[in-house]
């Protein structure tokens, strides 16, 4: 009798414990996804880290009950399987950002300028130092809060929006120039 | 000027857009979530080795004790001590003034770890203490009960040393043939 009581409540905790499993899944996949591709730009890889990330999560699902806030928990898991992915691989992945189509409402000729601009800026993120890139990238990310970048990147809040702050600026100088510059032609 | 930043932040964040507003591809969930269910029910690698483990302990222990078994010696029957034996007599009859008797104790049989091949087809050769145990001489009590009962063979126990008897030489008569009477007197 003891014995069935037992194994009905293990039953009922791993099942308990998929269920769980399945609802992080399902609702912080998107996040996961976004922020593997912020740090590696191609889908594939991407896709592959946030497997990573869930069988992390499943190795450590003991955790689980004892953290507070799962999207940063998660988010901090992402950023680090992404970070070592990127050591591993080479970069590789400008062509398949060039060939992405977007705004296909815009006429030809407007999105064609887009395009260049927005490839342009994207040439100047890349450009960035590190310590400046990761936290401006991060925080375009819509779901993340400022708190869950910087437990992400593992640094506190202020230098995270001091970061994003001093990122920006320096975008909007290079940019303001080569604008300029472009103009002037 | 206004217009001119609102444009420049507008471009940086259509660059940025390009880093964080991607979709996932569709079906995502459903892949990871396979992958898992898949994973959860495939036993992990140290598991596997954990029962690749238990079973080679398994096998090699068997066989570790089925050698052991076979270089035992047979179990030999518990031999009733001489006291024991003669614990009828002793009840019928007072005790007596005898002086006790030593059994001799057949030493239990040494296992042998690891002997030398000719020593083991030596002890294999040689007679088994237990299956032909020196002759004890029987008790005070053995002798006495051997008189009362006199059975041919409990008299041989009773006198355990029987007189030597005087052999006489056998005397040999010399072989006489006499010749057979004539069948067939007639004939002649």
């Amino acid at each position: 009798m003891a014995g069935q009581v037992i194994l009905t409540d293990v039953l009922a905790r791993t099942g308990a414990a998929e269920d769980e499993l399945e609802t992080l899944v399902r609702e912080h996949s998107r996040l996961v996804y976004r922020i593997a591709y912020a740090a590696l730009r191609h889908h594939h890889d991407a896709e592959d880290v946030v497997q990573e990330v869930f069988l992390r999560v499943v190795r450590h699902r003991n955790q689980l009950p004892g953290i507070a806030d799962r999207r940063a928990w998660l988010a901090r898991i992402a950023w680090n399987a992404a970070s070592d992915r990127r050591k591993a691989t080479p970069k590789d992945s400008e062509l398949e950002l060039i060939s992405e189509p977007r705004d296909h409402a815009a006429g030809a000729e407007r999105s064609l300028e887009q395009q260049q601009l927005a490839t342009l800026v994207e040439e100047m993120i890349d450009a960035l130092p590190r310590d400046l890139r990761d936290p401006l990238v991060l925080s375009a990310i819509e779901e993340m809060s400022g708190v869950e970048v910087a437990t992400a990147l593992g640094i506190p809040e202020p230098k995270v929006r001091a970061r994003v702050f001093r990122a920006r600026q320096i975008l909007r100088e290079r940019l303001r120039a080569r604008l300029e510059v472009q103009n002037g032609r | 000027m206004e217009d001119k930043r609102d444009r420049i932040d507008e471009l940086i964040d259509a660059g940025l857009e390009r880093y964080a507003g991607v979709e996932p591809p569709l079906g995502l969930e459903s892949r990871v979530v396979a992958r898992l269910r898949d994973r959860q029910t495939q036993p992990t690698a140290w598991r596997r080795g954990f029962w690749l483990a238990l079973a080679t302990a398994a096998a090699l222990a068997v066989v570790v004790i089925g050698l052991q078994v076979a270089r035992w010696p047979q179990p030999t029957p518990k031999e009733t001590p001489p006291e024991r034996a003669t614990s009828v007599a002793a009840h019928a009859q007072p005790p007596m003034s005898a002086p006790p008797q030593v059994a001799i104790k057949v030493p239990p049989p040494v296992r042998p770890r690891h002997l030398h091949p000719a020593v083991v087809q030596a002890r294999e050769l040689a007679p088994r203490q237990e299956q032909f145990p020196a002759p004890a001489a029987p008790s005070a009590q053995e002798r006495l009960l051997a008189q009362v009962a006199r059975p041919p063979i409990l008299l041989a126990l009773a006198n355990p040393e029987p007189e030597p008897v005087a052999i006489s030489p056998v005397e040999v008569k010399p072989v006489e043939i006499r010749p057979l009477p004539d069948p067939t007197p007639e004939l002649k």
